[in-house]
């Protein structure tokens, strides 16, 4: 019996992110973990799940109470860059959220997705992704795109749907990534801390991350 | 004046059965600048009585609001800080001092059972209510301090918050004082404000609540209330207020003060129309044709008062919900009402133990959005509807803050149990029991609440 705005966050786990990127993301967790656990206000009001994707998408952490937890599970690198089995569980993993929380009698707020990609989708998408993005799905998510490496701002935007971020070159994937954890700990914490719109929960949305360019989210 | 002086006349109207509430001083706390002229009640008295254009519609035969006199003694209120100054709490002003002077001789704190007068001119120590309401007495354990004539051990203990449903992971407790100064007269939003006065066959209740997220962050409370008889020398109402100022707008706390006040005016000017049209074969279509207009009209005042004050309309964005109920009843079942509103703030009607809202369930969506219309620049579509307030029953207007908790059972049972009997809570029970507590719900919560007995 609460009220609760979940927030997920989609990660590549394709090949390119071998190395300093999934580590830079991977050290990031447990700060995350700490920023929102240890912060019960925020711990109240918001959970968080974490779903990586490369050719299939999986749950790495189900939808959670961060205070609840001893820690978040780490990332590995797959092989290519498949869009579409992400929207399709984020599809799926969202209904049975919602569904679950609302059993419980939890208010549920509009969830938020952080979506993180650093390469070209090989496969056709755009089914999944109306799909998961359409208007009359009552628990369709709020998406903030992320990308670096070879992913285009044409795609970002695409799957964008609040706004989206690319990365602007300033700095290595590493300290980008830090900087996109970080806008991801502030975007929870504001949206659990401070009443925003009309009181309710309103998902805080970063104008500005450092090292990337703020690029506005395509029309739906 | 915001709401009467009532409460000060004495406490054998208020029904108050014995208690854990000890000697109380006046309830919201907002007593320490004594006679501080507000300028937000006087930009809104003096844009009422502008008239004009805006206030008169002769094809509909609305009459503008009469004048009234207000008091000048104090200087004009000049702020401190600039319009865009985005700290709310640094630029507020007070919202809870009259600007007539008292008709009466000098208003004394309210007495508890023991207490000597001098004794609140020099407390031994610190008195347990201050403007922080219950809270300061949470601090600590509840410990109260007894007073010089009482044994130490006399005196009940001020009750807990009530945990309603799910626990919050976090204890009760007050965040940072503002490190703003606040405008030139030195006063600030009080956290807690409550109200209510008695009329024969109407009991009328008013907590105005800082939610535990403003509380955390040190921020202002943005919700407001009224109360108030009102009549146009034909028929008499009482008119019931809760506005909710819009939270990401950085005056939206003067917005919900100035519509309560706005909203009055208007409402007093057009008490028999209401009534009449509450009587009327089509009532909720006339009531709300009324209500469209005049809306409108309390919108362009809004704006007007924003722009005096040089601040963007929409920053001074609110919710309303206001409750008209005759004071006479004229249908054979009980009291005539009229509920309007701006956006989502709402209003219910506890019968039988049971609360109905009075308009379509907001929350009956699967997913709870946070948009709402708001006075003065979305208004969209108003909302307006018509009842009969039978002996017994209870209609309260409130803000989001307490209906958002209210879409759980165990909340609307605790409130159905407290507020569906015989007894009429006083004025600092009410307060603690709206000052529920349930996990994630930190919001503001404003409720005023009318029983017919």
């Amino acid at each position: 019996m609460a009220q609760v705005l979940p927030f997920y966050l989609v990660c590549d786990e394709s090949g390119s992110m071998a190395g300093e990127p999934l580590d830079a993301i991977n050290a990031s967790l447990p700060e995350i973990h700490s920023e929102i656990g240890s912060s019960p206000v925020v711990a109240d009001k918001t959970k968080f799940a974490l779903i990586g994707f490369s050719d299939d998408a999986e749950v790495v952490l189900e939808l959670s109470d961060l205070s609840m937890i001893t820690s978040i599970p780490g990332l590995t690198e797959k092989g290519g860059t498949n869009y579409s089995s992400a929207f399709d569980l984020l599809y799926d993993t969202i209904s049975q959220d919602v569904q679950k929380l609302k059993g419980q009698g939890d208010q549920v707020y509009r969830p938020a997705v952080f979506f993180l990609s650093d390469g070209q989708p090989g496969d056709e998408w755009e089914g999944p992704y109306k799909r998961l993005t359409d208007p009359n799905w009552s628990y369709h998510p709020n998406i903030l795109a992320f990308g670096f490496g070879a992913v285009d701002a044409t795609t970002l935007q695409q799957v964008a749907t609040v706004r989206a971020f690319i990365a602007d070159g300033t700095m290595g994937p590493a300290q980008a990534l830090r900087e996109f954890a970080q806008s991801l700990i502030q975007s929870i914490v504001s949206s659990g801390s401070k009443p925003a719109q009309n009181g309710a929960l309103t998902l805080s949305v970063p104008d500005q991350v450092p090292g990337f360019t703020a690029l506005p989210a395509d029309e739906i | 004046m915001p709401w009467g002086r009532r409460r000060n006349q004495g406490d054998a109207t208020n029904n108050l059965p014995p208690t854990g509430a000890g000697p109380g001083s006046a309830g919201d706390g907002a007593d320490e600048s004594g006679g501080v002229y507000n300028q937000e009640m006087d930009e809104a008295t003096a844009i009422a009585n502008q008239g004009g254009a805006q206030g008169h519609h002769p094809e509909a035969g609305f009459r503008p609001p009469e004048s009234r006199p207000y008091n000048r003694d104090e200087p004009y209120d000049q702020y401190a800080s600039a319009p865009h100054d985005l700290d709310a709490r640094g630029s507020s002003i007070a919202q809870d001092e009259p600007p007539m002077p008292h008709e009466g001789p000098p208003i004394a704190p309210e007495e508890g059972p023991g207490v000597q007068p001098d004794a609140f001119r020099v407390p031994p120590s610190p008195s347990p209510v201050d403007g922080a309401g219950q809270e300061h007495a949470m601090d600590g354990g509840g410990h109260q301090a007894p007073l010089e004539s009482e044994p130490a051990d006399s005196a009940p203990a001020f009750p807990e918050p009530v945990v309603i449903g799910a626990r919050p992971s976090f204890p009760a407790e007050l965040g940072p004082l503002s490190t703003k100064a606040a405008n030139m007269s030195g006063s600030a939003v009080p956290d807690t404000a409550l109200d209510g006065g008695d009329l024969p066959g109407l009991l009328v209740r008013g907590a105005s609540l800082r939610g535990e997220d403003h509380r955390n962050t040190g921020t202002i409370r943005q919700d407001s209330m009224g109360m108030w008889r009102v009549t146009d020398g034909k028929r008499a109402a009482v008119l019931a207020c809760a506005t909710d100022g819009v939270g990401s707008e950085p005056f939206s706390h003067r917005g919900a003060v100035a519509a309560c006040q706005l909203l009055r005016d208007l409402a007093q000017a057009n008490v028999s129309h209401f009534l009449k049209a509450a009587e009327s074969a089509e009532s909720a279509a006339n009531i709300k044709f009324i209500w469209e207009i005049l809306a409108s009209q309390l919108a362009q005042q809004l704006s007007e008062m924003a722009v005096r004050q040089k601040l963007e309309p929409k920053t001074v964005s609110t919710t309303l919900a206001a409750a008209l109920i005759e004071e006479n009843p004229t249908h054979p079942a009980g009291h005539r009402y009229v509920i309007l509103r701006v956006g989502d703030a709402t209003a219910y009607l506890l019968h039988d133990g049971q609360f109905i809202n009075r308009f379509a369930d907001p929350h009956g969506g699967d997913i709870t959005d946070t948009k709402t219309w708001s006075l003065p620049t979305s208004v969209g579509d108003v909302g307006a509807t018509v009842g009969i307030l039978r002996p017994g029953d209870m209609l309260m207007v409130c803000s989001d803050g307490m209906s958002n908790p209210m879409t759980t059972d165990d909340a609307c049972e605790q409130l159905a149990r407290w507020w569906g009997g015989d007894q009429v809570p006083g004025l600092m029970e009410f307060g603690w029991q709206v000052g529920y507590r349930v996990k994630s719900y930190g919001d503001d919560r404003t409720a005023v609440c009318v029983w017919s007995r």
